[in-house]
């Protein structure tokens, strides 16, 4: 089985996002699909999932050939299954009530055979390696596990001939070696014959896997082929396109984390000044952590999800009330239980890591969500509101360039500029950041990184928190490894690069 | 290739908020024509009501009428401009019908055993305010729903209101100043009215044009983000809810004045109706946001609705229907974002 899209052409009023693209994924294929946010690759996948209908062009799975899939569900019916970054799982059901929500409860006269229903999912669950209590609500499992479950359901509905599987940025939300284990599966499915088409933004993974690749821009077909042939900088510059493809836009984006020191190192003179001292302090996971971050110094902190870097940002913002230990924040010690009001007004900002839950108010506007931690200093302002508004959104390469624009319907790396714009207006001590890249594109993550950089050379303290070893071994001039509520390790200078951060934080 | 997207052309980065409107924007006839239709329906709508039972009757079009449908709409006012303010942090007051059948009686209980203006005034200030605030706390401090919460605070209310009326109506004593303010009128609308509208441009001002109200918008946003942006969320909700309950105070003291009188099954009758001119305003003005002029326009299109078929002749249960008609029709014929506005 195979599929095959030819000549794909989607208009919406005002723009082209498809203009005759072609696919085609056979068996044992993993087809990379690559693109900045808003090339053409998400209305690329709705096509072929029976979302939106194609104007002109034909898609061929097997033997047949249609000019457009109806709906989602001719789509799985033609053997077509998606995965998307969205969980499809419900938070207040347990695991074996979400799998069921789409395979149906086994029944004997109306009444639901239980034992059963735990049975096949755990049977599910097993087949790919995954070990989730089926009794387990949904909502208390991991992103990761959340991840794979919704993978496990994807693949239950495809068992009966799968023509093709597609991945929509799944990993994005995802640790690098939870990452690693869901791609292996992926990798055995491609071997067993299963066509994949997996839509990314990390270029690692693409090597690892991947055997085609193909990148839109702007709606079009700019670079189609096998996955090894192709170096990254020739990759990342087909995705921003040619006048902006620097070797410096490249090298960011690829993180080929020798060439990025190099352009980063001249900006970490740290500053003599600590800007955040943390003394022994103790949460939920973390036992006993004690670190200083100085001016003008990105600190990275790196490590697995259980070992305390979910919870260590929320207990700096104030956002979570620490169990012992003190923070103290540009010399000042914050007694008793700090509100995120506090700990803002002592001059630390935190970027969520959840950009929509936590990060910005998508229902309101751009400039509402600039303006929120510091209303009373615009009240009556609008010509100053205006001015910051305009400042984050030239600065930061914000698209559409409109302060009026839903937060809700900016694409993820346009809502990362705008949060950090957010939060650097205010002219923080420290900055931390929780996993700033997930789900952003390269180009937007080239704008923020430029940011950061600069933000640091002005003085800025920042901690990074990210699971991309990376990430951390290219932007950062320290790197502590948090694991079992601890700090086991500071890796820095020579010791620093992405094997040393891979191996400290996954080994 | 012609001009589809004015929005994105113009510069937009002065504008505040989405579907304000914004000005000195360039629009092309059609969007303009368009973007009215979308914000000003239930105007065009009141319009139509008003030319066509203006035809109708020669009834309609009459001072009289007009003051009469004014004046009962002002305790009505008072009511919706309080349900909107915990509606907009993302929360519910199912009490303010209650709260204002209690603090009516209370005042007349007051003025029975001999209370004077000031006295009755001031309680029913204090009341309402203290209730507002009782629902704020259950609801951010002890962490009820707000929609049980002040469904218990209501339902218990209605006990105390049965108990200072003893089951009667109350209507000795009401002190002459609260009289004169309900039957009193300036340029011929009636004083209650002219308050009512004071509020509304006091709410409207709070809610657009102060921090507190933008981080109101923000609470009912998403919480979440408030909080994490240093909004103190619990503070906010609890004004929101503090307030609601003053103006039903404010409300209270209106319908005191004007029936002279209190009648212990008066308040929950009122809630629905306000809900409704609530919701309905998400469709005008900013369509998607609680929002003061849509919702002001929403109680005078269902007053005048009611008005009129009531001139018209048409019996007393048409009016219920032309309410919920008009309620689900403006709500469907929305745009997208005002359909789906949170609640609760």
């Amino acid at each position: 089985m195979a599929v095959t899209g030819q000549d794909l052409t989607k208009t919406f009023p005002g723009t082209r996002a498809l203009d005759h693209v072609g696919i085609a994924v056979g068996e044992g294929e993993v087809h990379a699909l690559l693109g900045a946010n808003g090339s053409g690759k998400s209305t690329l996948v709705k096509v072929l999932t029976g979302v939106y209908q194609p104007d002109s062009g034909t898609i061929t799975v097997g033997e047949r050939q249609v000019s457009a899939i109806a709906s989602p569900n001719e789509a799985n019916a033609l053997g077509i299954a998606v995965v998307h970054q969205e969980s499809p799982l419900v938070d207040t059901l347990t695991v074996a009530e979400c799998v069921a929500l789409f395979r149906g409860y086994p029944t004997s006269a109306g009444r639901i055979r239980w034992r059963e229903v735990y049975r096949e999912t755990e049977q599910l669950l097993d087949r790919l390696g995954v070990h989730v209590d089926p009794r387990a609500l949904a909502g208390q499992l991991s992103p990761a596990e959340r991840a794979l479950v919704a993978l496990a359901i994807a693949l239950d509905r495809v068992r009966s001939g799968v023509s093709l599987l597609i991945l929509d940025e799944v990993t994005a939300s995802l640790p690098e070696d939870q990452a690693e284990v869901y791609l292996q599966r992926v990798a055995e499915l491609a071997r067993q014959g299963t066509p994949v088409l997996m839509v990314t933004h990390r270029l690692a993974e693409l090597h690892e896997l991947a055997t085609h690749v193909t990148v839109l821009r702007d709606g079009r077909l700019v670079h189609q082929g096998a996955a090894r042939e192709v170096p990254d900088e020739e990759l990342v510059g087909h995705m921003v396109g040619e006048g902006r493809a620097t070797p410096a836009i490249a090298q960011a984006a690829t993180a080929s984390d020798s060439a990025l020191r190099a352009l980063w190192t001249g900006r970490q003179r740290s500053g003599e000044r600590v800007v955040l001292e943390v003394e022994h302090l103790q949460g939920e996971l973390l036992q006993d952590v004690s670190f200083a971050v100085r001016a003008g110094e990105i600190v990275g902190i790196g490590g697995l999800a259980e070992g305390g870097i979910a919870e260590l940002p929320h207990l700096l913002a104030g956002a979570v009330h620490p169990l012992a230990g003190t923070i103290r924040i540009d010399g000042h010690e914050l007694s008793g239980h700090p509100s995120p009001r506090d700990v803002i007004d002592a001059g630390l900002a935190l970027l969520p890591a959840d950009r929509l839950r936590s990060g910005g108010v998508t229902s309101l506007s751009v400039t509402e969500n600039i303006v929120l931690p510091d209303a009373r200093r615009y009240w009556h302002r609008r010509d100053r509101e205006r001015q910051a508004v305009r400042q984050v959104i030239d600065r930061l390469d914000v698209r559409p360039p409109s302060g009026a624009a839903l937060f809700g319907s900016l694409s993820g790396g346009n809502q990362q500029k705008v949060l950090l714009g957010k939060w650097l207006l205010r002219g923080p001590s420290v900055l931390v950041l929780d996993d700033p890249t997930s789900g952003v594109d390269p180009g937007a993550r080239e704008t923020i990184f430029a940011m950061l950089r600069e933000a640091a050379n002005a003085g800025l303290g920042i901690v990074l928190f990210s699971t991309e070893p990376e990430q951390l071994a290219a932007m950062c001039s320290r790197v502590l490894v948090l694991r079992d509520g601890e700090i086991v390790r500071e890796l820095a200078d020579d010791d620093l690069n992405r094997e040393s951060v891979t191996r400290w934080c996954y080994a | 290739m012609k001009t589809t997207q004015p929005e994105a052309t113009a510069d937009s980065a002065s504008a505040g908020s989405p579907g304000r409107p914004s000005r000195g924007a360039r629009l092309s006839p059609k969007a303009l024509g368009s973007a009215l239709v979308n914000r000003y329906a239930t105007v065009l709508l009141l319009g139509v009501l008003i030319v066509v039972f203006g035809v109708a009757t020669d009834k309609f079009l009459t001072t009289q009428n007009w003051q009469n449908l004014l004046v009962t709409q002002a305790v009505v006012a008072c009511v919706a401009l309080a349900a909107i303010l915990p509606l907009v942090a993302g929360e519910f007051d199912l009490s303010l019908g209650y709260l204002l059948g209690v603090l009516a009686m209370l005042g007349a209980y007051l003025a029975k055993h001999g209370g004077d203006a000031s006295i009755v005034i001031l309680a029913m200030l204090a009341g309402g305010l203290f209730i507002g605030l009782v629902n704020g706390v259950l609801t951010v401090y002890f962490k009820i729903s707000s929609f049980i919460a002040t469904l218990g605070v209501g339902i218990l209310l209605s006990g105390v209101t049965l108990g200072l009326s003893g089951g009667q109506v109350l209507f000795s004593g009401i002190p002459q100043a609260l009289t004169n303010l309900g039957k009193g009128s300036f340029l011929g609308v009636g004083t209650t009215v002219w308050l009512a509208l004071v509020l509304a441009l006091i709410l409207l001002y709070v809610l657009e044009h102060t921090p507190f109200g933008r981080r109101l918008y923000a609470v009912g946003g998403s919480e979440r983000v408030a909080f994490l942006a240093g909004v103190r969320t619990g503070l906010v909700k609890l004004a929101a809810f503090g307030a609601a309950g003053l103006l039903v105070g404010i409300g209270a003291i209106f319908a005191l004045g004007q029936s002279g009188a209190a009648n212990p099954g008066f308040g929950p009758d009122l809630l629905l109706p306000a809900y409704a001119a609530a919701f309905l305003g998400v469709t005008t003005y900013r369509p998607g946001y609680y929002n003061v002029p849509g919702t002001i326009v929403a109680i005078i299109l269902l007053a005048v609705g009611f008005n009129g078929l009531n001139l018209l002749g048409a019996p007393f249960w048409v009016q219920p229907i032309f309410n919920g008609a008009v309620l689900l029709i403006a709500v469907i014929t929305a745009r997208a974002e005002a359909r789906h506005v949170r609640v609760g």
